[in-house]
């Protein structure tokens, strides 16, 4: 097969295997309060049960509200083009790097906040107000532990990245990944809206975020959403997947982490608002750690 | 890839030293401090180990199992008692918040690699990376001191600090005579029992462990 079949190929397989990751963590979450569990069809059943639906637009709403859906599907899908899954080369790896990524992340986000603003809810803007402020703390750290991987790999090409970090042993460069494993786990618990940071299972208004800015959305824009949703969360996953074990079965890499965040979704409770930074915080400091780390010991001497 | 694992340990504990000691700084209850004092000492007793290992010095196992012992289970047993007897549940007040203790802390960091930068008469492989890490650990413990207000975190920050000199002396010297360790390991314990019959006597005196009122005691 030809290599650009196969990183289109490996766009669609995320499109198709991203819900499959979201079933898997309400699954465990279900295990471990002594339910059986949504079954594993449910999660495609929901998405096809929201394409399906009426759609109640609030008249207020202006054209920022029925763009920001195909915005951030549009730049969620862009991301996943630039990460590599299960096969080493991306569809887009040619055109952006890590740096790219970030971004098209954060015009989908930037579009969202708009929009929830725009359907004119309290609770849109207090959303908005809230998912911006934590962006603007985990971007850099995530920028940051892109670096660490950068001074070591030369490189700022994600693909580039995975494919020399897969090259060098594990133990040579097991100081600095294991300190940039612990920052990007943090920053894959704020960008999927996982619980320390944000409960994606209630609309609580005290303490939901994500939900928040979505409140308005109904019908196709809502099934969208929560799409690009679940392809992000996948895509930091294989991010982690990749980049930190370059080795063994991509699915079963992607699982175990997810076995990983469900696990700690299940034991820990949501974090206060305001404690949230200090957790950004120390994901922060660990990447720059890293990449101190790695000026001290590299040091020639 | 037995010649290589072990420098490549060494490395890993040596960032990790770092993390648990950032951690300390940042920790928000007391308790999960001292714990995370008590994972920092276990980690110090792994690089000693390993050192030891590598460089072939036998006599560092006495150090390291001291530290074990001594650190890792008798002194933060000593600290949960005096919390215990003290009465108090979450009790780590600063002058300046986690992010910016954080920053500083950082910023510590910076100023030990690029200070210790240009030493003379470092030689090996590991002494010129644990020197920076050695000297920011002793400045952590420092702002700590520094920035807490309560007696028992600023114990903490003194024991950190006595970290930090530990690593500097292991990694150095290859460990300093026997006798010389044992009369350390010796004075950190008193120390802390002296500081924590010193706590008592403040808490008595103000009914409280803020050292703040000590300012009281002015003329």
């Amino acid at each position: 097969m030809s290599p650009i079949f196969l990183s289109i190929l490996q766009v669609i397989l995320v499109m198709a295997l991203a819900p499959g990751v979201s079933w898997f963590i309400k699954k465990l979450k279900g295990a471990s309060q002594n339910r059986v569990g949504p079954a594993l069809g449910q999660v495609y059943f929901d998405l096809i049960k929201l394409f399906r639906k009426e759609m109640v637009v609030s008249e207020t709403a202006s054209w920022v509200f029925h763009a920001a859906p195909f915005v951030l599907f549009a730049s969620t899908l862009l991301a996943a083009g630039l990460v590599p899954f299960f096969w080493k080369e991306t569809l887009l790896g040619f055109a952006g790097d890590a740096i790219l990524l970030v971004y098209l992340l954060a015009l989908g986000r930037f579009f969202i906040a708009l929009a929830a603003m725009d359907a004119g809810t309290s609770f849109g803007g207090m959303g908005s107000s809230r998912e911006m402020f934590l962006s603007s703390l985990t971007e850099p750290a995530l920028l940051l532990s892109f670096f660490a991987f950068s001074v070591h790999t030369k490189t700022t090409s994600l693909q580039t990245m995975a494919a020399s970090l897969g090259s060098e042993p594990l133990t040579a460069t097991l100081f600095f990944t294991a300190l940039i494993f612990g920052a990007m786990l943090i920053v894959t618990l704020v960008e999927s809206a996982r619980i320390p940071v944000d409960n994606p299972a209630t609309h609580l208004e005290l303490t939901m975020v994500h939900e928040a800015m979505i409140l308005e959305y109904s019908g196709r824009y809502l099934a969208l959403i929560e799409w690009s949703h679940q392809i992000r969360q996948l895509l930091f996953f294989s991010l982690l997947a990749n980049l930190f074990f370059p080795f063994g079965f991509y699915l079963l890499k992607v699982f175990a982490l997810a076995l990983l965040v469900g696990w700690i979704e299940i034991h820990s409770a949501k974090l206060r608002l305001f404690r949230v930074p200090d957790l950004i915080a120390i994901a922060f400091v660990l990447a720059l750690l890293s990449l101190l780390g790695q000026l001290i010991i590299g040091r020639p001497s | 890839m037995s010649a290589d694992l072990i420098p490549s340990l060494i490395h890993l504990t040596g960032m990790l030293l770092l993390a648990a000691a950032l951690a300390i700084i940042a920790s928000p209850q007391l308790f999960a401090c001292i714990r995370l004092y008590a994972a920092h000492s276990f980690l110090l007793a792994a690089t000693t180990i390993l050192v030891a290992c590598h460089e072939g010095v036998t006599h560092l196992w006495i150090p390291a199992l001291l530290t074990l012992l001594l650190k890792v289970i008798v002194i933060p047993q000593v600290f949960f008692r005096m919390i215990r007897r003290l009465g108090i549940r979450r009790e780590v007040e600063s002058y300046i918040n986690i992010p910016f203790s954080l920053i500083l802390a950082v910023a510590l960091l910076f100023l030990s690699f690029y200070g210790t930068a240009h030493l003379p008469g470092l030689s090996g492989v590991e002494e010129r990376e644990f020197i920076p890490m050695a000297a920011a650990t002793v400045f952590w413990g420092m702002l700590m001191m520094a920035t807490r207000k309560k007696a028992l975190t600023q114990i903490v920050g003194l024991l950190l600090m006595e970290n930090g000199l530990f690593l500097m002396a292991i990694t150095l010297t290859s460990g300093m005579p026997l006798l010389v360790e044992l009369g350390i390991f010796f004075d950190v314990l008193v120390g802390v029992i002296i500081m924590g019959v010193f706590v008592f006597k403040i808490r008595d005196a103000f009914e409280g462990i803020d050292v703040d009122d000590l300012t009281v005691l002015k003329g």
